[in-house]
């Protein structure tokens, strides 16, 4: 016979816990996006002097380099779900009540979205294409 | 003609016995309206009699029977076993919880951290209210409608143990005492915000949680804790910054 045991059994939580529902592993999947969206941040920040000097030109530099491209490519997929992700969350986030009913989450969401959609077009027409001579 | 049957794999841990939990099989009669409470009411009545575990009302508002079922937090009273059918159903204790026998788990710690939210309206003026008839403190429907949702939480506690983050992390305030501590901070009728905000705005409160968002999905009155949480870290922010930019305010 064993010797009593302290009462009180807890079972510990397994490595792969985020692989038991689709939900945990988006939530992981949410959370390793970000991961991408810094460090290409932190990169490009890092060569912004380079990049001010004329690199995107120089086929030696960093920034011009196939892999930089292509870790781009994927970082900005990352980001655009990361974004999609946060937006979807504002009505959880945020309350409002306008007269007696709250506002529906769905019309927060969309708001972000709206805004998100208004923020690209400005950056794109009034910063960036005068940039590159359009 | 036959009668159909159906398997329940239970987890069963009898303290001084087991070193650690084992999964017993039963079997017993499949009905279409049968939920696994039934099921397991079945084998405590016919098949074995030690077997424990937790129910009252058995109609989805105490909060006394939730369990694992098939790996998911559930009310053992509102889980069909045609679910499942024909597969067998899997009952465990809640996730995240020591196991004090079978199918029961130590609710201490829940029932500590719940009274440390102190879940009940604070009113600061209470004993120069005039209080009975005609003196009520009256609410509109509108003012309601900014809590209603998060007092129906029935303290079933299937938010924790569906939450990653309070199975790594005990010590987190969990998604239930965070959600009823919103419901009395957002009632028009209560004054004891301030007395709250030092245990939900702890480390081990709101800023533990990284919105996994699973407490939501799994409750069974529809509660949405992940919002009180996030709702709250977003006021507790606000809170900062007018401290930082109006220093002189009284918030």
């Amino acid at each position: 016979m064993h010797a009593p045991l302290a009462p009180g059994y807890r079972p510990a939580l397994s490595n792969g816990w985020w692989l038991s529902n689709r939900r945990y592993f988006l939530y992981m999947v949410r959370e390793l996006t970000a991961v991408f969206a810094a460090l290409w941040a932190i990169i490009f920040v890092t060569q912004l002097p380079q990049i001010t000097a004329g690199a995107y030109s120089n086929p030696a530099s960093l920034v011009s380099s196939p892999l930089w491209f292509a870790f781009s490519l994927v970082s900005l997929a990352f980001v655009l779900y990361h974004a999609w992700t946060a937006f979807n969350a504002t009505g959880t986030l945020i309350y409002l009540r306008m007269g007696p009913k709250p506002i529906a989450g769905g019309s927060l969401n969309a708001a972000m979205f709206i805004a998100w959609a208004l923020a690209t077009f400005v950056i794109a027409f009034v910063f960036v294409t005068p940039a590159i001579g359009g | 003609m036959t009668e159909s049957t159906i398997k329940l794999a239970v987890t069963r841990y009898r303290p001084g016995q087991d070193r650690e939990p084992t999964v017993q099989t039963y079997t017993v009669p499949y009905h279409d309206d049968w939920v696994v409470l039934d099921a397991l009411q079945y084998v405590k009545d016919n098949i074995d009699g030690t077997l424990s575990f937790r129910w009252s009302c058995h109609m989805g508002v105490c909060g006394s029977c939730g369990m694992m079922v098939d790996g998911t937090p559930k009310l053992t009273c509102a889980a069909f076993l045609r679910e499942s059918y024909p597969r067998e159903v899997r009952v465990e204790p809640l996730a995240n919880f020591p196991v004090v026998r079978d199918l029961i788990v130590d609710i201490d710690d829940f029932m500590h951290k719940l009274s440390e939210v102190k879940p009940y309206i604070i009113r600061e003026d209470l004993d120069s209210l005039p209080l009975g008839l005609g003196h009520e403190l009256r609410q509109t429907p509108a003012e309601l409608e900014d809590f209603k949702q998060f007092g129906m939480c029935i303290n079933c506690m299937l938010c924790y143990s569906a939450c990653p983050v309070y199975a790594m992390e005990p010590k987190f305030l969990g998604p239930a005492a965070i959600a009823l501590a919103h419901r009395y901070n957002m009632d028009s009728r209560d004054q004891g915000r301030n007395q709250r905000m030092p245990v939900i705005g702890s480390s081990e409160g709101i800023w533990e949680c990284t919105f996994v968002g699973e407490c939501s999905v799994v409750c069974p009155k529809h509660v949405d804790p992940a919002a009180a949480i996030q709702r709250t870290k977003l006021a507790t922010t606000n809170d900062w910054f007018k401290s930082m930019l109006m220093p002189w305010g009284n918030r």
